[in-house]
């Protein structure tokens, strides 16, 4: 299956190249956001927020074929 | 109060707004000649002018966007807000201009020298000062009408609840993660809307938040949260809390008037690195 990733923020510097409308991955059938995210370069537990299509997923979430995954880290300031 | 009527009446001035219609104007000195003389707040004459289709002249530029009922909600209405810092600093300056006629100001910081390049409140001379405090003098020089009940506090949700009893809308102007998870379950509890905020850098969110809808709990889940986001690695430049705290009054407005479309269950994120906002559904 294809999805495409957006990295937000911060995020950004784990794949410094990717295009601005999101990176195009091939994937096996039942990757979780979670097993995906060693391979887009994020650091073990980094903190962070997963859409999936634009709604708010958790990280166990079950990609399926033309996904849009972006990715948020927390922001917190005030 | 048919005594005040017909004073505001005499005191108004006759004028046209753009589309050439009669409006009725009342001067900021006229109001306080008023207030002064039947011994009522600034806010009571200012209401009481409304209510006689007579504008106080301060607030004209609001007319076309709230309109004399808009503005009546505004002056008649209650918001509590939670940090008086970054995002609270302009978030007070803007209510306060808008007319809402009472904000509950609560916020344990004092104003430090790293302050300065963001926070509205904090000058030169405001270092050391209570920023509850500060907010609540500056209030006084921009908008008279406006009580600001100012708490120098840190608080905890009981805290929050019971010191923003009363309000009609909170506002989160935090800096930190769980404690804006315990303001919204204060909010649940008050059954009040809450306007979240936040800022970290390049960027920030906004999103506002009804009783029993999941909000920040949809974003960062229930258990463990961090106490901080990226803003840690990113600080926070002047235009960010100005940018997010702008989006934040214009919600509080909206709720409070009753107009417009709510950001609700949806989450703006804006990116002035890159110059994109992105609406989320949470």
């Amino acid at each position: 299956m294809r999805i495409t990733v957006k990295l937000y923020a911060t995020l950004r510097q784990y794949r410094p190249n990717a295009p601005r409308s999101g990176l195009a991955l091939d994937l096996p059938a039942g990757t979780t956001i979670e097993a995906l995210l060693p391979q887009l370069g994020l650091p073990d537990g980094v903190a962070l927020v997963a859409m999936v299509n634009d709604k708010v997923e958790g990280l166990e979430h079950v990609l399926v074929d033309a996904d849009a995954l972006s990715l948020f880290p927390p922001v917190a300031g005030g | 109060m048919t005594g005040i009527g017909t004073r505001l009446r005499t005191l108004a001035t006759a004028t046209q707004n753009a589309q050439g219609e009669p409006l009725a104007l009342i001067s900021l000195s006229a109001v306080q000649q008023l207030a002064k003389e039947s011994a009522m707040p600034i806010r009571d004459v200012e209401v009481a002018a409304l209510q006689e289709r007579v504008l106080p002249a301060r607030y004209q530029r609001n007319l076309g966007t709230i309109g004399f009922e808009g503005q009546l909600a505004l002056l008649r209405a209650t918001v509590g807000i939670v940090g008086a810092g970054g995002l609270g600093g302009w978030i007070i300056e803007g209510l306060a201009r808008m007319g809402v006629g009472r904000l509950i100001v609560i916020d344990g910081d004092v104003f430090e020298e790293n302050n300065l390049n963001r926070q509205m409140l904090a000058t030169e001379g405001s270092l050391g000062r209570p920023k509850a405090q500060v907010a609540r003098a500056r209030v006084a020089r921009v908008n008279a009408a406006v009580e600001v009940v100012a708490h120098h506090l840190r608080v905890d949700e009981a805290q929050m609840v019971e010191l923003l009893r009363g309000a009609d809308v909170l506002v989160d102007a935090l800096d930190a993660l769980p404690t804006r998870l315990e303001l919204q379950r204060a909010a649940r509890i008050l059954e009040r809307p809450l306007v979240h905020g936040a800022i970290a850098g390049y960027v920030g969110q906004v999103m506002t938040i009804l009783p029993g809808d999941p909000g920040l709990t949809a974003l960062y889940g229930e258990g463990h949260v961090p106490e901080r986001g990226i803003e840690t690695q990113w600080g926070n430049p002047a235009a960010t809390p100005m940018l997010v705290a702008a989006w934040q009054v214009q919600e509080v407005v909206k709720l409070l008037t009753g107009r417009g479309e709510l950001l609700r269950g949806r989450l703006l994120f804006m990116d002035t690195e890159t110059g994109a906002m992105d609406i989320l559904w949470v």
